[in-house]
C-alpha cells in the first residue's frame, strides 16, 4: 500500500521538504513586538484605505487592554513582543510561474504546487510570508465572475465587499484577545467570492507557508458564498522548522448564504513549534450547507539536562537532527535517536520529581515510564509487572518509575591542545632589551595528544582540591605528605608531562609551569572552589576515563561514608554536574543535600566564614569498581556495604523488567514548584528521551475547533474530523455547531486513533438557541484502540435550549481485534501492514472526503505516525 | 511435496483440543476432517495457520518439506499456506478490491498494479458470475453467510495458493452458493491447490467428491477413509464410531 502511495502521488509534499528555510528574500522587516507605530507602518506599506486602518488601530486599542484568554493552552508566556509581524518578501505579484523567483519558486516546487496546478486545480494562491506571490485564477472562473484574490489586493479592488464582510459579522474584532491582535496585523491571506449561482466545479487551493524565523503569520481569508453557490476551498499548511516559536494566528470568516454550499478543507500539519491559534468560522444562511473537513497531527513539554552522547544538554538548547539518548521499550535498552523538533511549550505549572536519587521538573502532563502491578488473570493470585507510560499528575509517591542506570557511552578520548611553549623570556638590563632562551634551564614539558586515564585522574585531584594561580603560574595540589597516593600524583605528572616535582609542602605539592597553567586552563579547569564545573566534553570520554576522573575527585576531596562515597562541594552545580557522571558510568546516585549552612566555622582551630555546602553520595554496587589510587579509601570502599540495584524494593522483585541500562526506583517525592517556561522534544521512532536520569516520554497536544452558526432556517453543517494520538501524544479536537435558527441541522463526525498509549479527546458542542425548533443535530464519535493503555475521552456537550428538536448522540471506541489482524497475516501482510491497513479503513470516510492529494497527504501522515512501534 | 501434519498436539485457553494428530493434504486432491462440534477441527485449522490463541506443543507441520511450524501467519501465508476462516472478520473502510490486490501482492511477493490488477479482477468475478460492484465493497461489511463463502473462495482462486484449509466453508449457505462454492473448490483443485475441507455435514461432499475422508472426535483422528465413508457418516452419525472406537478398545 506504502509504495502505491509513493508512486501514484509525486505531487506530495513529505515532511522532510519542509524543513529547510529557504534563504527568503525579505524586502521589509518590521522590528519585533507589535505598537502603533508599526500598524499605520503595515497600513501605509499595504497603501490601505482608511477605514481599514482605523479598523485596525481600534482592534489594537482592545488588544492592549484585554487579558489572555483563560481556555485552551496555557499561553501566558507567549513571548508577543519578539514575533516580527509583519515582513514582505523581496517581489511583487507575480502573475505566471516563469516571473517567481528562483529560490521562492523553489520552496513552492518542494511543496508541489505547480504540479497541482498542472493537475487543473481551479486555481492556485500561494502565500510567501506576507505577500501572495503567484495567483492565478482559471479564466473561466474570472468570467463567471469569481473573485478569487489576495486580500490586501481584495482591500483595494473590493471596498464595497470587503467593507461589509472583513471582521463585521462574522468573526468581530472584539471577538477575543487573539483576533483582536489579529485585526490589528493581519497581512495577506485569501478573499473569494463565489456570485449568485456560481457552481465552481474544481476545488480552489491556497498554501501558506510562513519562511522567514519567528514570523508571524496573520493571514486573513475570507469566503463568501453568494446565494446558491457553490464552492470548495482548500487549506494547505505547513512551516518550516526553527527553534524560535512561530505565532500562526489567522482568521477564517465564511458566509454560506441563502442555498449556498460551502466545502473547507485543511490538513493540519503544522511544525509543531508554531502556536497555532486560528479561528474558523462559519455563518450559514437560509438552507445554506457548510462543511468542515478536518485532519491533524500535533504535540506539548518539559526541562531538563537531555543525555546526549556530548554530554547532557538542556532541552532549551537542543535543536533538531541532534543526537540524544531514547529508550528502545522492545529490546529494553538505551539507544541513540535523533530530535525531530523541539518545542517550546509555554509557561507550565511545574513540578519537581524525585526519584532513584534523581530529579526532574516537569509539568503535569509529561509522561514518564513506570512500573504497574497486574494479575494476569483475575483468579491469578501471581501479579506480574508491567511497564506503563503515565503522565506526571497520575504518579504517587511510592511509584516505580524507570531510570537509566547507565548509559552506552560510545566516548573517545578528547583532543587535547598543543602546548603554548614560551621559553623565550623576554628582559632588559641597563644597556638594552633583549630576549633570552630559557630552554636550557627546564626540562621541556611533554604532553599526551589525548586524554587518557591518568590524565582524567589528575583532573579529579584538579577539581578536588586543586587550585591554577593564574597571576604565579602555578597550580597547588592538596595531597598531604601522609597520602599513600602523594607518589602516584607525582609519578603520573612525571608520567604525562615529563614533569618533576620538586617543591613539596606538608598539605600540597606544587606544579610551578605556566604552560601546564595554560594547558588546565585551557580545557575548563580554571575556576575557583566556588566557581569550578566540570567540562562538557568529559561527559564524550570513555567510560573508564570518566571513571577515573570521578576517582581523582574521590581521592582528593571525597570520603568514604556507611553506604556510599560521599562527595562534598561548596558548588552545588558541581555536584550536580558530578552526579550525571555519575549517572552516565552507571553508579547509584542519590539527591544532592545541603551539607552545612553558611556561617563562622572552625576549622584547625582558626574561626572561618564558610558557605554553603553540598553532598552527593555514590552508591550501589558499581562503585565498588571506582578506580580509586588512594589504598587507604580503597579498602575501605571494598568493605562498603551498599547494594542500590533498582531491582526490587521493599519486597518487590521486577528484576525481569530490569537490566543494565533501566531500573526502576520508587517516587521519593513530588513538589509543585510554581510557574516555569517549559520546553518538549520529540524523538525520533521511540518518543521518549533521558533527562537527569530519568526516562521520560515527549509528548504532544493539539487543539481545533471549528465551528458552524446556523443562522439561517435550514442551514445545515457538517464537520468531519480525523486525530492521530502516538505514544504519549495528546490530541485535543473538536467542533461546534450552534443552531440560532429553525429546522437547521447539523453533523459532526470525528474520528480517532489512539496508539500505544496516545490520547485522543473530542469535544463537541451542539447549541440549539429557544428560536431553534425542529433542529436535527447528531454528534458520532469514533475511537480506534490500537496496542494496549491507549485511551479515548468523548466531552460532548449538548446546550438544548428549545424542546422541539432531535439531537442524537452516539460514540464508538473499537479497538483493533487480534481476529481481523490474524486474518489478514493469514493472508500474508505483516503484522504491521495489517495495522495499517485496518486504520486506513477506519478514517476511510474522512479521506474519502478530501481531494485527493489531501487524501494521499492525510494517508501519509498517518502512515508516518505509524511507523515505528507497532508489535 | 505435500502439506505434512505429524502428531501435532494444539492447546487453547489450557485445554488440550487438538491431540497428536497426524494428516497428509496432496496437490490436486481433496482432503476432508469431518467430526461433530467441538471436536478440534477449527482449532487445528487455526493452529496450522498460526494464530496466536492457538498454541502447537508438539508435532511438526512441513509444507513442501519446509518446516513452517514456527513460522508467523504471514510467513506461512508467503510459503502458500491458505485458511478460510469460520467466521471471517469485517474490516470496514477496507474496499474488496484493495484487499484482494494486497494479498495477492503478499502472496506473490510482489506488489500488484492496481490498474492491472483490477482488470484480473474484473473477469475473476464475471467467471464467478459476481457483481463488480462486490469488488467495491468493505470487506465482510455487512455480507451475508454466502457473500462470505463467496469473497473467501474468491480469493482462494486470486492467491492460488499450494495448499488451502477451508475451515466449515458449506456452513449457512443456500443450495446456489453451495454450487458457486463447490464449484471453486473443484476450480482450485484443477489449478494444482491442495485442499482441507472442514465440515461436519456431507452437503458439500454431493457437488465435491473427496479424495480422503478423515474423522475427527475429541481431538484425535478416529478413522481415515475413502468417500464412502462420507456416507456412511451420513447414514449412522459421528457416535456410532464413537462408540465402535471405545467398544474396540
Amino acid at each position: 500500500m506504502k509504495k502505491a502511495i509513493k508512486k501514484s502521488s509525486p505531487a506530495t509534499p513529505s515532511r522532510s521538504l519542509y524543513d529547510t528555510a529557504d534563504l527568503a528574500r525579505v524586502k521589509y522587516r518590521a522590528k519585533p513586538g507589535v505598537s502603533e507605530a508599526l500598524v499605520r507602518e503595515i497600513a501605509r506599506a499595504k497603501k490601505e484605505p482608511a477605514w481599514m486602518l482605523k479598523k485596525r488601530l481600534a482592534a489594537l486599542a482592545l488588544f492592549k487592554t484585554t487579558p489572555l484568554p483563560h481556555f485552551g493552552p496555557d499561553l501566558t508566556k507567549l513571548d508577543l513582543d519578539k514575533i516580527t509581524y509583519f515582513i514582505r518578501p523581496d517581489t511583487t505579484e507575480a502573475k505566471t510561474w516563469a516571473d517567481v523567483p528562483a529560490e521562492i519558486k523553489n520552496t513552492f516546487d518542494r511543496l508541489g504546487i505547480p504540479e497541482a496546478e498542472k493537475k487543473a486545480l481551479g486555481g492556485v494562491g500561494a502565500q510567501y510570508d506576507s505577500d501572495m506571490v503567484y495567483h492565478k485564477l482559471k479564466k473561466d472562473l474570472a468570467d463567471k465572475g469569481v473573485i478569487f484574490e489576495n486580500m490586501d489586493t481584495a482591500v483595494h479592488e473590493h471596498p464595497e465587499l470587503v467593507q461589509k464582510y472583513f471582521m463585521t459579522q462574522c468573526i468581530p474584532i472584539n471577538d477575543h484577545k487573539f483576533i483582536m491582535l489579529h485585526a490589528a496585523v493581519w497581512s495577506g491571506g485569501t478573499f473569494l467570492y463565489v456570485p449568485k449561482n456560481v457552481t465552481v466545479d474544481l476545488p480552489l487551493q491556497a498554501y501558506f507557508r510562513m519562511n522567514a524565523k519567528s514570523g508571524g503569520q496573520f493571514e486573513h481569508t475570507l469566503i463568501i458564498a453568494d446565494e446558491g453557490s457553490q464552492v470548495s476551498y482548500i487549506e494547505g499548511c505547513s512551516a518550516p522548522r526553527y527553534n524560535v516559536n512561530s505565532l500562526h494566528c489567522g482568521g477564517v470568516e465564511i458566509f454560506v448564504h441563502k442555498n449556498a454550499r460551502v466545502r473547507y478543507s485543511s490538513i493540519e500539519n503544522w511544525s509543531k513549534d508554531t502556536y497555532n491559534l486560528n479561528t474558523k468560522r462559519a455563518l450559514v444562511d437560509e438552507d445554506g450547507v457548510m462543511e468542515w473537513v478536518n485532519g491533524n497531527m500535533g504535540c506539548l513539554t518539559e526541562r531538563a539536562l537531555v543525555a546526549t552522547p556530548n554530554g547532557p544538554v538542556s532541552i532549551a538548547a537542543l535543536s533538531p537532527t541532534q543526537i540524544v539518548y531514547s529508550y528502545d521499550e522492545r529490546v529494553k535498552k538505551i539507544i541513540k535517536s535523533t530530535v525531530i523538533r523541539k518545542i517550546f511549550s509555554g509557561t507550565k505549572n511545574v513540578y519537581r520529581l524525585e526519584a532513584g536519587g534523581r530529579e526532574v521538573e516537569a509539568s503535569g502532563n509529561h509522561p514518564f515510564l513506570t512500573l504497574e502491578r497486574k494479575k494476569r488473570h483475575p483468579d491469578h493470585k501471581k501479579m506480574f509487572f508491567e511497564t506503563i507510560w503515565k503522565p506526571l499528575r497520575d504518579l504517587r509517591f511510592g511509584d516505580m518509575v524507570a531510570i537509566a542506570k547507565t548509559i552506552p557511552l560510545s566516548g573517545k578520548p578528547f583532543k587535547l591542545p598543543a602546548l603554548i611553549c614560551n621559553d623565550l623570556i623576554k628582559s632588559n638590563n641597563q644597556y638594552r632589551a633583549f630576549t633570552m632562551s630559557t630552554k636550557h634551564l627546564y626540562n621541556p614539558i611533554a604532553s599526551p595528544s589525548h586524554t587518557n586515564e591518568d590524565f582524567m585522574w589528575l583532573m579529579g585531584l584538579l577539581i578536588g582540591d586543586g587550585h591554577i594561580d593564574k597571576k604565579r603560574n602555578k597550580i597547588n595540589l592538596a595531597t598531604h605528605y601522609t597520602e599513600d597516593y602523594r607518589d602516584e600524583v607525582c609519578g603520573v605528572l612525571q608520567r604525562l608531562f615529563n614533569y618533576t616535582v620538586t617543591e613539596k609542602k606538608d598539605r600540597y605539592i606544587i606544579i610551578n609551569s605556566k604552560t601546564l597553567c595554560q594547558l588546565f586552563t585551557a580545557i575548563g579547569f580554571g575556576g575557583t572552589a566556588s566557581s569550578k564545573t566540570v567540562p562538557a566534553w568529559i561527559f564524550t570520554l570513555p567510560p573508564t576515563q570518566i571513571k577515573a576522573f570521578l576517582a581523582g575527585y574521590f581521592d582528593s576531596d571525597g570520603h568514604v561514608a556507611t553506604y556510599a562515597i560521599a562527595y562534598t562541594s561548596i558548588s552545588k552545580k558541581l555536584l550536580e554536574q558530578v552526579k550525571l557522571l555519575g549517572i552516565y558510568v552507571g553508579y547509584g546516585v542519590s539527591h544532592i543535600t545541603q551539607h552545612r549552612v553558611a556561617g563562622t566555622v572552625t576549622i584547625l582551630g582558626n574561626k572561618c566564614q564558610a558557605s554553603d555546602s553540598w553532598r552527593l553520595l555514590f552508591n550501589g554496587p558499581e562503585i565498588i569498581s571506582l578506580p580509586s589510587r588512594c589504598k587507604r579509601k580503597r579498602k575501605k570502599i571494598l568493605l562498603l556495604k551498599t547494594r542500590r540495584n533498582y531491582r526490587g524494593a521493599s519486597g518487590l522483585n521486577f528484576a525481569s523488567q530490569v537490566n543494565e541500562f533501566v531500573g526502576f526506583a520508587r517516587v521519593t517525592a513530588i513538589k509543585k514548584i510554581g510557574r516555569i517556561k517549559t520546553y518538549d522534544i520529540e524523538v525520533e521512532k521511540y518518543h521518549n528521551f533521558i533527562a537527569n536520569g530519568l526516562i521520560v516520554h515527549n509528548s504532544g497536544v493539539t487543539m481545533l475547533y471549528p465551528s458552524s452558526i446556523l443562522r439561517g432556517r435550514g442551514a445545515r453543517s457538517d464537520s468531519l474530523g480525523v486525530a492521530f494520538a502516538g505514544p504519549g501524544q495528546n490530541q485535543d479536537t473538536g467542533a461546534k455547531a450552534i443552531h440560532a435558527a429553525p429546522n437547521t441541522s447539523s453533523t459532526i463526525i470525528s474520528k480517532s486513533i489512539s496508539k500505544d498509549g496516545g490520547i485522543n479527546t473530542f469535544r463537541g458542542l451542539i447549541k440549539i438557541m429557544p428560536n431553534a425548533e425542529g433542529t436535527n443535530a447528531s454528534m458520532v464519535c469514533d475511537a480506534l484502540l490500537i496496542g494496549k493503555k491507549s485511551i479515548a475521552n468523548t466531552i460532548p456537550e449538548l446546550k438544548i435550549k428549545n424542546e422541539q428538536v432531535n439531537v442524537a448522540h452516539e460514540a464508538r471506541v473499537g479497538r483493533i481485534g487480534e481476529e481481523e489482524i490474524f486474518y489478514l497475516q493469514s493472508r500474508g501482510l505483516t503484522e504491521q501492514e495489517a495495522t495499517r491497513l485496518v486504520v486506513s479503513g477506519f478514517i476511510e470516510p474522512i479521506v474519502k472526503a478530501l481531494p485527493v492529494e489531501y487524501a494521499l497527504e492525510l494517508n501519509r501522515l498517518i502512515e508516518m505516525e505509524m511507523e515505528g512501534a507497532v508489535g | 511435496m505435500s502439506l505434512q501434519i505429524k502428531n501435532l498436539s494444539v492447546v487453547t485457553a489450557n485445554k488440550t483440543v487438538v491431540k497428536n494428530v497426524s494428516l497428509e493434504v496432496k496437490p490436486k486432491l481433496i482432503s476432508v476432517i469431518m467430526g461433530p462440534n467441538g471436536s478440534g477441527k477449527s482449532s487445528l485449522a487455526n493452529a496450522l495457520a498460526g494464530h496466536p490463541k492457538y498454541t502447537v506443543t508438539t508435532g511438526k507441520i512441513f509444507l513442501d518439506a519446509t518446516d513452517i511450524t514456527k513460522f508467523s501467519p504471514e510467513k506461512k501465508a508467503k510459503a502458500g499456506l491458505f485458511l478460510s476462516l469460520q467466521h471471517p472478520p469485517a474490516i470496514p473502510g477496507v474496499s474488496v478490491a484493495n484487499f484482494l490486490r494486497l494479498a495477492v501482492g503478499a502472496a506473490l511477493g510482489q506488489p500488484q498494479n492496481p490498474q492491472e490488477f483490477y482488470k484480473k479482477l474484473a473477469t475473476k468475478l464475471k467467471e464467478l458470475n459476481m457483481n463488480i460492484d462486490f469488488a467495491r465493497r468493505h470487506v465482510h461489511v455487512g455480507f451475508s453467510g454466502g457473500e462470505k463463502k463467496r469473497l473467501e473462495i474468491l480469493q482462494l482462486l486470486m492467491i492460488k495458493p499450494k495448499y488451502a484449509i477451508l475451515d466449515e466453508i458449506d456452513s449457512g449457505l443456500d443450495v446456489d452458493a453451495l454450487k458457486v462454492v463447490a464449484e471453486g473448490i473443484v476450480a482450485a483443485k484443477k489449478t494444482g491447490t491442495g485442499l482441507l475441507l472442514i465440515t461436519h455435514y456431507n452437503r458439500l461432499l454431493k457437488y465435491v467428491k473427496p479424495d480422503l475422508v478423515s474423522v475427527m472426535t475429541d481431538g484425535r483422528i478416529i478413522k481415515t477413509g475413502s468417500a464412502q465413508l462420507a456416507l456412511e457418516i451420513e447414514k449412522n452419525g459421528y457416535l456410532s464410531f464413537h462408540h465402535a472406537l471405545r467398544g474396540s478398545k
